[in-house]
């Protein structure tokens, strides 16, 4: 089952990736530069879409106490915590020919950096409670903390940089870059969920062992 | 399942990590009973105590004390239990006065009888003379002789108690002595910890031996105790 | 449940006057700070006036961390907080006294900043500037609490505490500053309500869920 799934995820995903390196129309502006968009942003999709699974997964622990949740939330943030540093990553490669430097304080991208180090602080906090037991409990309080923290900072970020009067790039996207745009955003959904359940695996074997 | 009796422990464990420090406990303690729990360090006498003093949570297995679950009504065990260990918990900035009416007010959320209760424990446990000392500023047996005050403001129908001998001093251990008496003619389940078998023995109905997580004996008669 | 909260209130200020923590010396450690700022800043007065917001903010930051470490490093000692718990204490009510004592304290530390502020800062004082701090201060406390009973459990607890919390106090920190800068410079158009909001509702969110989790945080066998 699942070495049939990742097959198809991975071919599928050869394919968007061909489609968006290789069909989709080079850019008015920035020519092939832009193509980088097409892994950058349905990274940072599936990188929310992972954290928002760890959310809710951190909320079912703390009303149902099953270990399943536990593991699914600290494999689902993982994910997104490495989804995050490949958007932020391209998002910096992407900025230095477009904008002409490494880093903007462009909200969106701010957000994602502030994510990064939230949960990195919630990956570094998973590794230093030994008790099992404890550690999905804290972890699932804080882990709810942390996501509800999410929109605020956004808007926050935004806030901040209106007043400073610095625009954001404008994100018109034209018709024939929306289609590869959605196949890539499958594409690395499948990539995700391939790590998740690799990494609930994994989580899965070390209670085991855990509990010999 | 005994409803009457005061502490039943069914299957069980807890883990720590990988380690199994209780692996599978079955008992039951009727009320009134005094239980000895002896074994070597770490054999798992004091995560024990703490499970039942709703301090750990059990990795597996059933507690119920005084027909109370421990999973889910962990309020009411804690009104009816009380705790000594080895943390002393004790606020040591504050003098032994304003330490005993900060638990008396938690405990009973009143004032009521407060002053007058405060002052029978300490008169218990021989500290009335130190009732306006910093608590930091006593010796260690009197600290651990106003850990035992603190028990009698709460007046728990179980206690537990988890090595109480090694740091209590002299007139303490005379005074403990006649605690235990007065507890046992009140009806009162005691749970000792200990490793001074001589000075436990006197007091314990029952003897139960723990090794590597597991009761390996019990003894029901206290003369036939031999190690 | 309220003659709990009010009795541990005592009790935490029983132990601050009682010196368990070190009042004295995280004032101290905020002007240092402040005066080290301004050396950096290399004295140029205007400078200082426009950065002193953000400054001032982090201070209080670096400052606060220091005395939720210690206020409840010292519940965590010897089983304290356990004491409570067996005595009855609900972990909701434990959790909302020690928010509430950390707040006072925080705004009192403040308070002894604010003086090495303006005259080292040149900055002008205004009352609107007392509101911004009053409610950045509770965020802070509401945060810090939660975070410092966890963080002051475990071994290496003190170097996680600002690893965990700075990255969730960024929103108010923001809000923070900003409108901290719009009371200095004046505030033509009113923005400083906007950050207002945010610092309104960041205290209400976080408040809400960490009473909610309080008994997770705070009672091992929850």
């Amino acid at each position: 089952m699942f070495v049939v799934f990742s097959l198809i995820a991975i071919l599928f995903f050869a394919f968007a990736q061909y489609w968006a390196l290789a069909i989709a129309p080079p850019e008015k502006w920035m020519g092939d530069v832009y193509r980088i968009l097409f892994v950058h942003v349905p990274a940072a999709w599936n990188a929310l879409l992972m954290l928002s699974v760890s959310f809710v997964a951190s909320i079912l622990y703390l009303i149902k106490r099953k270990p399943f949740y536990d593991r699914l939330a600290a494999s689902s943030s993982e994910v997104g915590v490495v989804l995050t540093g490949l958007t932020l990553m391209l998002g910096s490669i992407w900025g230095k020919p477009t904008w002409g430097v490494w880093w903007t304080w462009d909200p969106r991208l701010t957000t994602t950096a502030i994510l990064f180090l939230l949960y990195m602080g919630y990956q570094i906090l998973r590794r230093l409670i030994d008790d099992a037991e404890q550690r999905a409990k804290i972890s699932a309080a804080l882990g709810t903390m942390i996501f509800l923290n999410v929109p605020i900072v956004y808007f926050s970020v935004k806030w901040w940089r209106t007043l400073h009067q610095l625009q954001s790039s404008p994100q018109t996207v034209a018709p024939e870059m929306v289609l590869p745009l959605r196949l890539n955003a499958f594409a690395i959904l499948g990539l995700a969920l391939i790590f998740l359940w690799m990494r609930m695996r994994i989580a899965r074997l070390e209670s085991q062992k855990e509990e010999q | 399942m005994s409803a009457s009796a005061a502490v039943h422990l069914q299957g069980v464990g807890r883990r720590f990590g990988r380690r199994w420090i209780l692996s599978s406990l079955d008992l039951t303690v009727q009320p009134g009973e005094t239980l000895a729990i002896f074994g070597n360090n770490g054999t798992g006498k004091t995560t024990l105590l703490q499970i039942l003093a709703t301090l750990l949570s059990p990795t597996r297995g059933d507690i119920t004390i005084f027909g109370h679950s421990l999973a889910r009504e962990k309020n009411s065990i804690r009104r009816l239990t009380g705790y000594i260990g080895h943390a002393k918990q004790l606020y040591n900035h504050f003098t032994v006065d304003e330490y005993l009416e900060l638990v008396f007010r938690l405990r009973h959320k009143t004032t009521e009888k407060m002053r007058t209760r405060v002052d029978q424990s300490l008169d218990t446990m021989g500290l009335t003379a130190h009732r306006q000392a910093i608590i930091e500023t006593l010796s260690e047996g009197m600290k651990k002789r106003l850990t035992f005050c603190r028990l009698l403001l709460c007046d728990p129908r179980l206690i537990l108690l988890d090595e109480p001998h090694p740091t209590l001093d002299a007139q303490g251990k005379m005074i403990f002595d006649r605690l235990m008496r007065e507890w046992k003619q009140n009806g009162k389940t005691i749970f000792i910890a200990s490793h001074e078998h001589d000075q436990t023995l006197a007091h314990a109905d029952r003897v139960v031996i723990i090794n590597e997580g597991k009761f390996t004996h019990e003894v029901r008669d206290r003369n036939k105790y031999v190690e | 449940m309220l003659s709990d909260l009010i009795t541990l209130i005592q009790k935490d200020f029983r132990l601050i006057i009682r010196s368990s923590v070190h009042l004295f010396s995280v004032v101290l450690f905020g002007v240092l700070l402040l005066l080290l700022f301004s050396f950096s800043m290399g004295g140029d007065i205007d400078l200082l006036r426009k950065s002193a917001a953000g400054l001032f903010w982090i201070t209080v930051f670096f400052s606060s961390t220091f005395f939720l470490d210690q206020s409840l490093q010292y519940e965590q000692k010897d089983g304290r907080i356990e004491g409570l718990l067996l005595l009855g204490v609900d972990p909701k009510i434990y959790y909302v006294s020690k928010t509430f004592s950390n707040f006072l304290l925080l705004i009192l530390v403040e308070f002894f900043l604010l003086f090495p502020l303006i005259v080292l800062f040149d900055v002008p004082f205004s009352w609107s500037m007392l509101t911004v701090l009053i409610m950045g201060s509770f965020g802070i406390s509401a945060l810090g609490t939660a975070y410092a009973g966890v963080t002051t459990s475990l071994v290496s607890g003190n170097v996680l505490l600002p690893l965990l919390l700075y990255p969730m106090l960024i929103p108010l920190l923001l809000a923070g500053v900003q409108a901290t800068q719009l009371c200095i410079t004046g505030d033509l158009f009113n923005e400083r309500f906007m950050w207002y909001s945010l610092l309104a509702i960041f205290d209400v969110v976080f408040f809400v869920a960490a009473f909610l989790c309080a008994p997770f945080l705070f009672d091992k066998s929850s």
